[in-house]
């Protein structure tokens, strides 16, 4: 069978996603939306009860090792929540695919993934204390996820500057992108520089952990981002309605301003009738 | 509580907040009289129509 992916399957497969997407942020399914949240928060919960309650000590860190069952995974939905933004601004910077609901869902991924950045670096900062002996170390890995949480901070705080809603996304995605391009230099870090974070658990060259550690360690990885998945419907769903409220406001502003220029005009041109009226009086007392 | 205790803490502590704000936002914005400001025929044209090229 020949199949050839032509534009026009390219078009409506993008057409069928951002209905998908719309729909998400209009809230057109929410049992399922709901149901999702329920069916998350209790994977999460499960996850951190086994990392506290039954999770087995390491050999070497002892009770330090439980670490790994929420760390790992809230620095995985960072990315997540960055890359989602990353997607969404590309897709509002492309003329053809450009709605309102792209830029939405990129101010929802830099959203939740800020709050699991701050979390990854408060809970690495928790375990380090103990284990590095220090709260914070100029450490590849760490200036690289701080230096990240900083820009995508200040995505949000461009999002303040005046201008209209357009000039404000296009700034958005434009920011978002360039901080996107500071994600692989965060994952490849441990790699690239010797430094004092460890390197990758999992990754093509080898696993190198197994049994419970490495199903609790997948196992909170999977709820997470179900957990983070959600968040991010969710405040999308918060986004977009809000943004839509703005423009409608917005829309209202400008009728009443436009209205409020055609009686300044009028007046205007009565005040210049009555002045021009007035001129001729004096002109003909003059003559 | 070791300081691993105090991680697993604020993950929770943090999520739950997270999550309890947005779903009460989200339920806030359906409620009736968030509806009256924005119908959602209004929402549905907003779908429809490509937005942000002014």
């Amino acid at each position: 069978m020949n199949q050839r992916i032509t534009h026009q399957h390219l078009k409506s497969g993008v057409d069928r996603v951002e209905t998908a997407v719309t729909g998400l942020a209009t809230g057109r399914w929410p049992k399922l939306w709901l149901g999702t949240g329920i069916v998350a928060a209790l994977l999460v919960l499960g996850s951190l009860s086994f990392g506290y309650f039954f999770a087995p000590g390491d050999v070497v860190q002892g009770d330090y090792a439980r670490i790994l069952f929420v760390h790992p995974a809230t620095a995985m939905m960072m990315y997540l929540g960055f890359g989602i933004a990353a997607v969404a601004s590309l897709a509002y910077l492309i003329p053809a695919t450009r709605r309102t609901v792209w830029d939405s869902l990129a101010v929802a991924g830099v959203k939740v993934g800020l709050v699991f950045g701050a979390l990854a670096l408060a809970t690495g900062a928790l375990w380090g204390r103990p284990v590095w002996g220090t709260y914070w170390t100029w450490d590849a890995r760490l200036t690289s996820t701080a230096l990240l949480c900083l820009i995508f901070l200040g995505v949000l705080a461009v999002r303040t500057l005046a201008g209209s809603a357009h000039a404000r996304a296009t700034r958005t995605s434009v920011l978002v992108l360039l901080g996107a391009l500071d994600i692989p230099i965060v994952h490849f870090s441990v790699k690239w520089w010797r430094t004092l974070h460890q390197p990758h658990s999992l990754s093509p060259e080898g696993v190198h952990i197994e049994g419970v550690q490495l199903a609790g360690l997948l196992g909170s990885f999977a709820s997470f981002a179900a957990l983070a998945l959600w968040l991010v419907i969710t405040q999308l769903r918060v986004e977009y309605k809000s943004q839509v409220r703005d423009r409608f406001a917005e829309d209202e502003a400008l009728q009443e301003r436009r209205a409020e220029q055609v009686y300044d005009v009028r007046e205007q041109s009565l005040w210049v009738e009555a002045g021009s009226k007035q001129k001729s009086k004096q002109k003909g007392v003059r003559q | 509580m070791s300081f691993v205790d105090y991680a697993y803490a604020l993950t929770f502590l943090v999520l739950a907040g997270y999550a309890t704000m947005l779903t009460a936002r989200v339920l806030g914005n359906d409620a009736p009289h968030e509806r009256r400001v924005i119908d959602l025929t209004r929402l549905e044209r907003e779908q429809q129509e490509p937005r942000g090229e002014e």
